[in-house]
């Protein structure tokens, strides 16, 4: 699976009338909402708290994995370990089957995107169902996800409205919260016929064993009560300490997300109640490989809120759809090649100005542009993006800038190499890439060092 | 189903990415002290009126309702007042069956129009989520300002005490913008969400 | 890990051990593209520091930074430009740059690329030409003229990593008989990026679209900026649509008379 960020979906995007208006506004109204609920508290102060416990639960990882296991264990709970994606859908199927389970509602998991769960559980006979409408409407569409806190966001209701109609054979509406209404009634029983409930985990606290979901739809807390099995799949980077270090985190998720002062439920799931069962998947999948690069490691901070996508010029324009794999944005352009590989991530850390309008949102300041340099360096050094030409150019341009003489060389080189562009344009892909929309400009007739040397 | 080799790689394979052999863990560091905990200083004073109005004014900013009532004697009467005026079906203890749930609140918060409610047994567990309408009862002593270790107490008891079950902080009725981004109430979860708060009269509320 | 707002607030307070005293010498740190595109940017730094009477230099053996190297993941290059620039601007206490990006380069990640090296002890004493002037000289007026009106890019760089929007708007608002126009959405980034601006030409055109729109909005004659990479982005597109809107540099603002 090789990702090329995907240019001719960008250029669709920013000629389709609809989609990059709603990603556009709907970010920007995020934003807004966001920095009034963030006026009211010591926001930077608890950004900072929240980086240095991040900071201390990544590198404690070995030990809270262990002690939120023993605290599981104690209270009914059964963790499982899964090195691979493949492993982690193992243990799920294995434990549908174990249960005689048919069908499986799932609340919001973006690791289950990982482990591409839907399309194991299908083909072993079990039918898992989406209960985020989000994720109900995109699966219904036979698409993935392309943001993280809204999974639909790049359909329109009128797009959501035929959906409907055509999958489920009702009358055309294109009132969202008829077509809530709709998805809710389709639902009802669907939780309390399934044998197993899945959800991911915002959070696993290591003191108590405790699993905290964080969501607004109520679907998280049905898929995870209504069934009599209850399966979490978590990635190992979602422990943290202590439930006071939680409160810290419940402050900055809702204010990071969607600007809400709170999300409408924060489960805490302390263990299963007679007869029921409780699971724990941990996941992998990757993340080891960020763990082990002492600069890439604080990609593992993230918390998932969404903040960076929000706020990204990129993001915005593009939508998820363009990022190749389950994480978009900046985010996404960090991890991306750790988890899959710098070869298949390909171009994705170089889709960005580095403009920084990410960290600086950042709800527990993870470096992005630092981390997508590194990213990029990583890529130039393992001979991924940059091609044998590339390099060779910019190692020649190097040489020339490490002199005067050198230097002035490539000054006539300019003035030579301008002159032909501006009277051949296509001659440089560079310089007609440049000059589509925009005027190229000129070499000086007298440099500021000649101004200079003769003033 | 036995994962003992599974564990063993998987948790090497951590220790490992962290420069660590397994069973090596890091000395244990102090956990640095959390934020969220709060100082004695700013539990005491507490201005019961002022936090009521703080809670009914975030709660409605949810679209969550608040009813208050002087005496805890008085919140039977309330519910049946509201069941009543809404044409709700007669008590249910099958959430399947039920038009509404009442709750119990070991906590309020005020900043946010948040609910702490702890339920502990299967039949309890679907109580939040799956009636329509959800009412929550909680006395004004149980009101707190902020998320803190102080008003959170009740969930960090019962999960330190290794007791089972789900402990869900309610802030409003369930809610969903996975639309357009437009905001639509009663997703999944229930479509209206009404907390008694007992024990708080207002000079210049209307007590029922 | 840097925190950039940190850094921002830091250079806002003035990272020097000491303050500067009349008579200091000021090197001018012209960034490789100034030099050869936009010299009169260059001029116009020297003509305001002459006014205000401070010493210069320019060490002319200076050539590029490294950033677009740095950027583009070429660490070896980046490190090799970065030694040269702690040589060449090794004797010099104060070193002012009239560009945020080329600043941020020296001041910020020069010390990430190679920690503790020479490169990352000069370069901290780099300023970006508005910080320099506000918080190291004192001086918001310098004594300009510039009777248009005029709205204000900001480079990214210079916004989150130097901290440099204040004072640049400061410094604008006093110049004498200017008319200063604030642009909407101006923490959005205009979409140069460096090699983005090419690589990625259809996201680059669209976000510098956006900029020239907001620009357009505010019916300023003059979009100003303290980075001339920005500039050459979004005055190449605003004379490619036959835009009437004018870009300058915000040292040319201040020369002016």
């Amino acid at each position: 699976m090789t990702i090329h960020f995907d240019r001719k979906q960008v250029h669709d995007d920013l000629q389709s009338p609809s989609a990059p208006a709603i990603l556009d506004s709907s970010m920007r109204r995020a934003v807004e909402h966001k920095h009034d609920a963030q006026a009211l508290i010591a926001w930077d102060e608890l950004r900072e708290r929240a980086h240095e416990i991040k900071a201390y639960s990544i590198e404690h990882l070995d030990e809270l994995l262990v002690r939120f296991e023993s605290e599981f264990t104690a209270r009914g709970g059964r963790v499982l370990w899964a090195q691979t994606a493949d492993e982690a859908a193992s243990h799920f199927l294995d434990v549908c089957r174990t249960h005689g389970a048919r069908s499986v509602v799932k609340g919001k998991s973006m690791v289950s995107e990982e482990l591409e769960l839907n399309a194991r559980l299908t083909a072993a006979g079990i039918e898992p169902v989406e209960t985020d409408l989000g994720e109900y409407i995109v699966q219904l569409a036979g698409e993935r996800p392309t943001h993280i806190i809204a999974p639909a966001i790049h359909m329109s209701r009128q797009d959501v409205g035929s959906l409907f109609e055509r999958k489920l054979k009702v009358e055309y509406t294109d009132d969202p919260e008829a077509l809530s209404e709709i998805a809710r009634l389709r639902l009802r029983q669907r939780y309390l016929d399934a044998g197993v409930g899945m959800t991911g985990a915002n959070f696993g606290i290591a003191e108590t064993g405790t699993v905290v979901v964080v969501e607004n739809e109520g679907n998280g807390g049905l898929s995870s009560q209504a069934p009599p099995v209850q399966i979490v799949v978590m990635g190992i980077e979602k422990v943290i300490p202590t439930l006071d270090d939680l409160t810290l985190f419940l402050q900055l998720l809702a204010r990071s997300a969607t600007g809400q002062k709170m999300s409408t439920y924060v489960h805490h799931f302390l263990g299963a109640v007679d007869r029921r069962a409780m699971y724990s998947i941990f996941v992998d999948a990757g993340r080891t490989a960020l763990l082990a690069d002492p600069v890439a490691r604080e990609s593992l901070y993230c918390i998932r809120c969404g903040a960076c996508l929000n706020v990204c010029p990129i993001y915005r324009r593009v939508g998820g759809g363009a990022y190749g794999w389950v994480y978009p944005g900046p985010i996404g352009s960090v991890i991306t090649p750790s988890m899959v590989g710098v070869d298949d991530a390909g171009e994705l850390p170089f889709a960005s100005t580095l403009c920084g309008a990410c960290s600086a949102e950042c709800p527990v300041k993870i470096d992005l542009p630092h981390l997508l340099v590194h990213q990029r360096s990583r890529s130039v050094d393992e001979g991924a993006a940059s091609s044998p030409l590339e390099n060779a150019a910019v190692s020649s341009w190097a040489r020339a800038m490490s002199s005067s003489r050198g230097y002035s060389f490539a000054v006539l080189a300019a003035r030579v190499g301008g002159a032909v562009s501006s009277m051949l344009p296509w001659i440089s892909p560079t310089a007609r890439a440049w000059s589509k929309q925009r005027s190229m400009p000129k070499v000086a007739s007298m440099t500021f060092k000649d101004w200079w040397r003769e003033r | 189903m036995t994962d003992d080799s599974g564990r063993a790689r998987f948790l090497a394979r951590v220790a490992a990415a962290l420069g660590r052999k397994e069973g090596e863990f890091a000395r244990a560091a102090p956990i640095p002290p959390a934020v969220g905990a709060s100082t004695p200083d700013e539990e005491t004073a507490r201005d019961v009126s002022a936090l009521a109005k703080r809670f009914r004014d975030e709660l409605a900013l949810v679209s969550g309702e608040t009813v208050f009532v002087p005496d805890p004697s008085g919140v039977d009467a309330e519910i049946e007042r509201i069941v009543r005026s809404r044409g709700l079906g007669p008590m249910e203890s099958d959430m399947k069956k039920a038009d509404y749930a009442v709750l119990r609140a070991e906590a309020l918060i005020a900043d946010t129009g948040t609910a702490l409610v702890i339920e502990r047994t299967a039949e309890r567990r679907l109580a939040p989520y799956l009636p329509r309408t959800c009412i929550v009862v909680a006395d004004s002593h149980t009101l707190f300002p902020t998320m803190s270790s102080a008003s959170l107490a009740a969930l960090h008891a019962a999960a330190r005490r290794g007791e089972k079950g789900e402990a869900v902080l309610i802030t409003g009725p369930s809610r969903t913008a996975d639309i357009e981004k437009t905001l639509v109430l009663g997703a999944h979860g229930p479509r209206h969400l009404i907390v008694i708060v007992s024990g708080i009269v207002f000079s210049e509320e209307v007590v029922r | 890990m840097r925190r950039a707002s940190e850094h921002a607030l830091m250079s806002r307070a003035g990272t020097a051990s000491d303050a500067y005293a009349p008579g200091d010498t000021v090197a001018l740190f012209i960034p490789c593209f100034i030099d050869v595109l936009f010299p009169s940017v260059g001029k116009a730094v020297v003509s305001i520091f002459e006014r205000l009477g401070v010493n210069l230099d320019y060490p002319a053996e200076q050539t590029c930074c490294g950033q677009p190297a740095f950027n583009g993941g070429h660490r070896k290059e980046a490190l090799e430009l970065a030694a040269r620039f702690g040589d060449v601007f090794e004797e010099y206490k104060w070193i002012v740059v009239p560009s945020g990006s080329c600043g941020a380069m020296a001041k910020r990640f020069y010390s990430t690329l190679d920690p503790g090296s020479k490169g990352a002890t000069v370069g901290a004493r780099v300023y970006d030409l508005a910080t320099f002037l506000v918080d190291v000289l004192g001086t918001v007026d310098v004594g300009a003229r510039f009777p248009h009106s005029v709205t204000m890019l900001d480079g990214c760089h210079g916004r989150r990593e130097l901290g440099c929007t204040d004072a640049a708007r400061r410094l604008l608002k006093a110049v004498g008989d200017i008319d200063y126009r604030e642009l909407p959405a101006i923490e959005e980034c205009c979409g140069f990026g460096g090699l983005f601006s090419v690589k990625f030409e259809a996201l680059s055109t669209s976000m510098g679209s956006a900029k020239c729109a907001n620009a357009t909005a505010t019916g300023a004659e003059y979009l100003v900026s303290g980075d001339s990479s920005c500039l050459m982005h979004v005055g190449g597109m605003l004379d490619h649509r036959g835009s009437n809107l004018k870009t300058v540099h915000l040292a040319e603002v201040l020369a002016s008379r």
